[in-house]
C-alpha cells in the first residue's frame, strides 16, 4: 500500500515542481492541497536537517494550510505558498526530488502525522492517500479531544501550552473563521477570529483521558470556561464540528450524532432518495453541473435520463470553456466535431448564446453545419478559433437571420470574402461584432452593416482601409461603440466623417502609435462628437495640449479619458492636464507615463473631478506626496494605481487611507491603491478602519501595462487583446513572473533599508539630475 | 414592503409551530404569497399561521440558514447563464451544509432541505443546496455517480451498451 500512495504523492509532487519550474497556472486543479503536503513530504526527504526542526516548520506549515481552508482562495494562497516556497528554498527542493523518490519512502511513515487532523479535510483532499494512512490517522481519535468556547484571544502555541498540564501535547489546531481578507498578499496580517473549537491532539490517550475529565476551573483561560469533549471523526460519523451549547458529556458518541441522525430517521424508517426531490429542484441541480457530467447522468437510470434531457432546457447558453470545465477538452482530448454535434443535438432549439471561443478543438467547416442546423434561435455566437471555408460561412449566416452578436476575433487567416459572407446573411440585424486582430481584412464587409450595429471592434485590423470606414459611416450610422486601436490606415477625412454621421457614437478608442495618415488636426475632429463617453488615445503620439484643451471644451458627457503614454513630454505639458481636469463629469481617468503630471496639476484635477472614480498613474516620475495627498479630495475614489510613481512615499499614502474610514452603516466599496515600485513603506502604513486595501505590485513594467489596459477596459492599445486559450495563459505566467520579481524585490528593498546609499534628499536630487540629463526637466 | 416587527407563525407537517420574524419569511416565496392571500384588508394582519409542508427538524434548518441571509437582495437576483457555476457557494453556506455530511444522513438532510425550499419557495437557499448536490456529482463516473445517489440502475445490459457508445467521449 505505500508504494502506491507514494506513488500518487510522487505525480503531484512532480506536478508541484512544474509549478515551480514553470509556473504553469494551469496547475490551479490538481495542485491545491495534495501539492502542498507533498511539498512537505519532499522538504522532509532531501535536506539533511535534523527532523525535529523540519518537522517543525511542516507542522506550521501545515497549520497555515489549515487556516488558509486548504488553499481554497488561489490568489491569495498561491502568493502565500510561493513566499513560503521561496522560504523553503525551493530550488534545493527541486534538485532533491530529482533523485529522493527513494529517499521519501523513508518518511513515508511521517505522513499520518501530518494528516492527522481529519477534522480539517474532507474525503476529497484525502483521497490521494491510501485506506491505510487513513487508518492510522483515525486511530489517532482516541488521543485528540476537542475543546470547544475557547476565548478569540487564545492563540495555538497559548492553548498548547495550557493543555500540557494534561499531559503532552504533539498538535493544537485552533482554525480561524473564514473571515474578510485585508489583502490578496501574504505580507498582510489577516484580521481573522478563531472560531473557538480547537482540536488538541495528545501523545498518549491518557493525556485525552485527564482531559476530558478535568473540572471546569481546571479548564479556565482568559476568563472563559472551555468545554473538552471527546474527538469524533468526522469519517466515523460524527457531526465534524460540535457545536459550543452541546453539553458536557464524555463518552456518549450518540449524542452528538443525534441531531442531524434525528433528522434523517425522523419521518419513520422511509429514506428520501433523490427520485423523490421535485422534478424542478433536479433539473436545477443538472443545470449547475458542467456539461460532461450531466451527459454522464444519462447513464444513472431512466429516470436521471429523463430529467438530464429536460435539464438542458434551463440551458440557453453554452461558453464550452467554461461549461464543460475546461480541463476536459485538452490537447489530448480536443473538442471534436461529434462531441459538439452530442452537445447541440441535447441544447437544440433552446440555445440563444454559444461560445467556443477559448476551448482546445478540432472543429472545422462542418462543425458551422452542425451549429447551422440544430441551433436555428442563436441570437449570439463566437467562432474565434474556427477556421472555416468560405461555403460553409455563408450557409451558416444564412440560416442565422436573427444573430445579433457575433464575434470572429484574432482569425488571422480569414480574408475579406470569409467574413463577408459570415457577415452578409445577418448584417443588418446585427448589433455587436467583434473583429479584433483580422489582420486581413480590408474591410469590404464593413458596408453590409445596417442602422441595428451598435458596437463595432476592430482593435488590431490594421489592414482596415479609410473606404471601409467611409462605408462604414455611410451605412451604420447609429453606431455607439467604435474601437479602432490601431486601425493605422486612418485617415484625417475618417474622424472628420465619424463625427459628422455617427451622432451617437458614445465610446471611442484609437490607441497605438502608427497612425501614420493621421494628423493632430485630424483628431481635432473628435471635440466635435459630443456624445463621447469613453475616449481612449493611449500610444497615440498626436495627442497634445490643444486637443485637450478643446475636448474639455467640447465634449460635456465625457465620464472616461485614457491618455497614458500619448503625446510626447513637448507637446502634452501641465497645460493640457489641467485641461483635463476641467472635464469634471470624468470617473475614470488615465494618465499614465506622463511628464506632465506633477503636483500642481493633480491638486487641481482632485479639487475639480469630485466624481473621480478610478485614477491610473502609473509611472508619473514627477509627481510626489503633495499631489496624491490632494486625491483624498475624491471620495468616490475607488481605484488609485500609483505603481512605478517613485516620488510617492508612505505619508501620501496613509493620508488617503484615513480619508477613506470604513463606514459600519452603509457598505462602501472598497478602495483599492496600488503602490508597487514606490517609495512606500509598508511597515509605515496602517490601514485598520479604513476601507482602503493596499495593493503592492507593480503594474508600471511592460507586461504589467498590456495585461491592465485591457483589465481597464479603457485601452488594449498595447497588442491585440489575445483570446485564445493558451495565450491567456502565457500571459498570465508573464504577470505572475513580473509580479512575484517584482515583491521580491520591493521586500529586499524594504528590509535592507539600512543599505541604501541616499537618503531621501539626495534621492530626489539624483532623480531630478538624471531627469535633467534626459532632457525631461529644464 | 418590508414589515420588520410583524411576526409569522409556521406549523409544521409534524404539528410544531415556529413563531419567525416576518424578515426572515419575506424570503419565501410560499409564506409570503399566503400571508399576503391572508390579509383582506390593508393593514390589519397582526398576526398570520401559515402551515408548511415542511417537518420540524427541517424547518429548523431553514430557519437557520433564513437568519444568516435575512440582509439577501430581494427579489432574489436571477442567475444568468453566466453565472451557472457551483463552485461560488459562500463560506457559511459551505460550513452549514457540511455540517450534514455524515454517514449515516446519507445527504437525507439535504433532500430534505431541497425538498423544503423548493416548497417554500426560497430561491437562494434552493440554489445553494442544488450547488451542493451538484458538487457531489461533479465528476464522478456513472458507477460513483449511482452510488453517491444510491441508485440503482434500471436499463437493459442493450440499452446500457448503446448509451455508453454513444456518449463514450465524455467517459474518461
Amino acid at each position: 500500500p505505500y508504494t502506491t500512495s507514494s506513488l500518487s504523492l510522487s505525480h503531484a509532487a512532480v506536478s508541484l515542481i512544474r509549478v515551480q519550474t514553470t509556473t504553469k497556472m494551469d496547475a490551479r486543479a490538481s495542485f491545491r492541497l495534495p501539492g502542498e503536503k507533498v511539498f512537505g513530504a519532499a522538504a522532509f526527504g532531501g535536506a539533511g536537517k535534523p527532523p525535529q526542526a523540519m518537522f517543525k516548520a511542516l507542522r506550521r506549515l501545515h497549520g497555515h494550510n489549515l487556516e488558509n481552508q486548504g488553499l481554497n482562495d488561489m490568489t491569495e494562497a498561491f502568493q502565500s505558498f510561493v513566499t513560503r516556497a521561496r522560504f523553503f528554498s525551493v530550488g534545493k527542493l527541486r534538485r532533491t526530488w530529482s533523485h529522493s523518490a527513494v529517499e521519501f519512502m523513508k518518511y513515508r511513515r511521517l505522513l499520518p502525522m501530518l494528516l492527522a487532523d481529519g477534522q480539517a479535510f474532507d474525503g476529497g483532499e484525502t483521497d490521494d492517500f491510501d485506506a491505510a494512512l487513513a487508518f492510522q490517522a483515525t486511530s489517532k481519535d482516541d488521543r485528540k479531544v476537542i475543546a470547544t468556547n475557547v476565548s478569540s484571544r487564545v492563540t495555538p502555541p497559548q492553548l498548547q501550552a495550557f493543555f500540557t498540564q494534561f499531559g503532552k501535547v504533539s498538535h493544537c489546531s485552533l482554525p480561524r473563521e473564514d473571515g474578510k481578507k485585508t489583502s490578496i498578499f501574504a505580507t498582510m496580517g489577516r484580521s481573522t477570529k478563531t472560531c473557538g473549537v480547537a482540536t488538541i491532539t495528545f501523545k498518549t490517550a491518557e493525556g485525552a483521558q485527564k482531559a476530558r475529565e478535568a473540572t471546569p476551573e481546571q479548564l479556565k483561560f482568559y476568563d472563559q470556561e472551555m468545554i473538552v469533549q471527546a474527538y469524533v471523526s468526522r469519517k466515523r460519523g460524527g457531526k465534524g464540528m460540535v457545536m459550543a451549547d452541546d453539553s458536557k458529556n464524555e463518552d456518549d458518541r450518540q449524542s452528538m450524532t443525534s441531531s442531524t441522525q434525528s433528522l434523517a430517521s425522523g419521518n419513520g424508517a422511509e429514506l428520501l432518495s433523490p427520485d423523490d426531490l421535485p422534478p424542478s429542484a433536479l433539473e436545477r441541480v443538472l443545470a449547475f453541473m458542467p456539461i460532461q457530467d450531466t451527459i454522464r447522468l444519462e447513464r444513472v437510470n431512466k429516470k436521471w435520463l429523463e430529467t438530464s434531457m429536460k435539464s438542458w432546457k434551463h440551458i440557453s447558453s453554452i461558453s464550452l470553456y467554461r461549461d464543460a470545465d475546461h480541463s476536459f477538452f485538452t490537447k489530448s482530448n480536443p473538442l471534436r466535431n461529434s462531441h459538439l454535434k452530442a452537445i447541440l443535438s441535447r441544447a437544440a432549439g433552446h440555445l440563444r448564446r454559444l461560445d467556443l471561443n477559448g476551448i482546445v478543438h478540432l472543429l472545422d467547416s462542418k462543425a458551422l453545419q452542425i451549429i447551422a442546423e440544430r441551433c436555428p434561435n442563436l441570437i449570439e455566437l463566437d467562432l474565434s478559433g474556427v477556421r472555416a471555408t468560405v461555403d460553409s460561412l455563408q450557409e451558416l449566416s444564412e440560416t442565422l437571420p436573427g444573430l445579433r452578436n457575433l464575434s470572429y476575433r484574432d482569425m488571422i487567416n480569414a480574408n475579406d470574402k470569409a467574413l463577408w459572407f459570415l457577415i452578409k446573411g445577418c448584417a443588418l440585424s446585427m448589433r455587436v461584432v467583434d473583429l479584433r486582430g483580422c489582420r486581413r481584412m480590408h474591410g469590404r464587409c464593413l458596408r453590409l452593416f445596417g442602422e441595428s450595429l451598435e458596437q463595432l471592434l476592430l482593435d488590431g485590423c490594421s489592414r482596415v482601409d479609410d473606404r471601409a470606414l467611409e462605408d462604414l459611416c455611410t451605412g451604420a450610422s447609429r453606431v455607439k461603440e467604435l474601437r479602432l486601436n490601431e486601425c493605422f490606415l486612418l485617415t484625417d477625412e475618417n474622424i472628420n466623417m465619424m463625427a459628422r454621421s455617427l451622432v451617437d457614437l458614445q465610446v471611442l478608442t484609437l490607441c497605438g502609435g502608427r497612425f501614420s495618415r493621421l494628423s493632430q488636426e485630424g483628431l481635432m475632429h473628435i471635440a466635435r462628437m459630443e456624445n463621447l463617453v469613453e475616449l481612449a488615445l493611449d500610444y497615440n503620439p498626436l495627442v497634445g495640449d490643444d486637443l485637450l484643451e478643446s475636448l474639455s471644451a467640447c465634449l460635456p458627457l465625457l465620464q472616461s479619458l485614457s491618455i497614458s503614454n500619448a503625446g510626447t513630454d513637448q507637446s502634452i505639458t501641465t497645460r493640457g492636464i489641467e485641461a483635463v481636469a476641467r472635464m469634471e463629469q470624468l470617473e475614470q481617468v488615465d494618465v499614465s507615463c506622463l511628464a506632465a503630471v506633477k503636483n500642481v496639476s493633480l491638486v487641481e484635477m482632485a479639487r475639480r473631478l469630485r466624481n473621480l472614480e478610478v485614477l491610473q498613474l502609473r509611472n508619473c516620475v514627477y509627481l510626489g506626496d503633495e499631489g496624491v495627498a490632494a486625491l483624498a479630495a475624491c471620495s468616490r475614489l475607488r481605484h488609485l494605481d500609483l505603481s512605478g510613481s517613485m516620488l510617492v512615499t508612505a505619508t501620501a499614502v496613509q493620508t488617503l487611507i484615513k480619508a477613506h474610514p470604513s463606514q459600519e452603516k452603509e457598505a462602501r466599496p472598497t478602495v483599492t491603491i496600488v503602490v508597487g515600485g514606490t517609495a512606500v513603506d509598508a511597515n509605515q502604513l496602517r490601514v485598520r478602519g479604513s476601507r482602503v486595501a493596499i495593493n503592492f505590485s507593480d503594474f508600471s513594467s511592460i507586461n504589467g501595462l498590456a495585461a491592465s489596459t485591457s483589465a481597464m477596459g479603457a485601452a488594449a492599445g498595447m497588442r491585440r487583446s489575445a483570446s485564445l486559450h493558451n495565450s491567456d495563459d502565457e500571459e498570465s505566467d508573464d504577470d505572475f513572473e513580473s509580479l512575484t520579481a517584482h515583491r521580491s524585490f520591493y521586500m529586499d528593498a524594504v528590509a535592507g533599508e539600512e543599505d541604501s546609499p541616499l537618503d531621501e534628499k539626495e534621492m530626489l536630487e539624483w532623480a531630478e539630475r538624471e531627469a535633467k540629463e534626459l532632457g525631461l526637466l529644464k | 414592503r418590508i414589515y420588520p416587527l410583524m411576526r409569522v407563525t409556521l406549523t409544521t407537517s409534524d404539528g410544531a409551530s415556529v413563531t419567525v420574524s416576518r424578515q426572515l419569511t419575506k424570503h419565501s416565496g410560499f409564506i409570503e404569497k399566503a400571508i399576503t392571500d391572508m390579509a383582506v384588508d390593508d393593514n390589519a394582519v397582526p398576526l398570520s399561521a401559515v402551515a408548511v409542508d415542511v417537518d420540524d427538524a427541517t424547518l429548523k434548518l431553514v430557519i437557520e440558514w433564513l437568519t444568516e441571509h435575512r440582509d439577501d437582495a430581494l427579489p432574489y437576483p436571477e442567475k444568468t447563464d453566466e453565472e451557472r457555476r457551483a463552485d461560488d457557494i459562500p463560506a457559511w453556506d459551505q460550513a452549514f451544509v457540511q455540517k450534514w455530511d455524515t454517514k449515516e444522513d446519507q445527504q437525507q438532510t439535504l433532500y430534505a432541505v431541497i425538498t423544503a425550499a423548493d416548497k417554500l419557495d426560497i430561491k437562494g437557499l434552493l440554489d445553494m443546496t442544488c450547488k451542493t448536490l451538484a458538487n457531489k456529482i461533479n465528476g464522478k463516473t456513472v458507477e460513483e455517480m449511482r452510488e453517491i445517489l444510491q441508485l440503482e440502475c434500471d436499463f437493459t445490459e442493450e440499452e446500457l451498451a448503446e448509451i455508453r457508445k454513444e456518449n463514450a467521449w465524455c467517459e474518461n
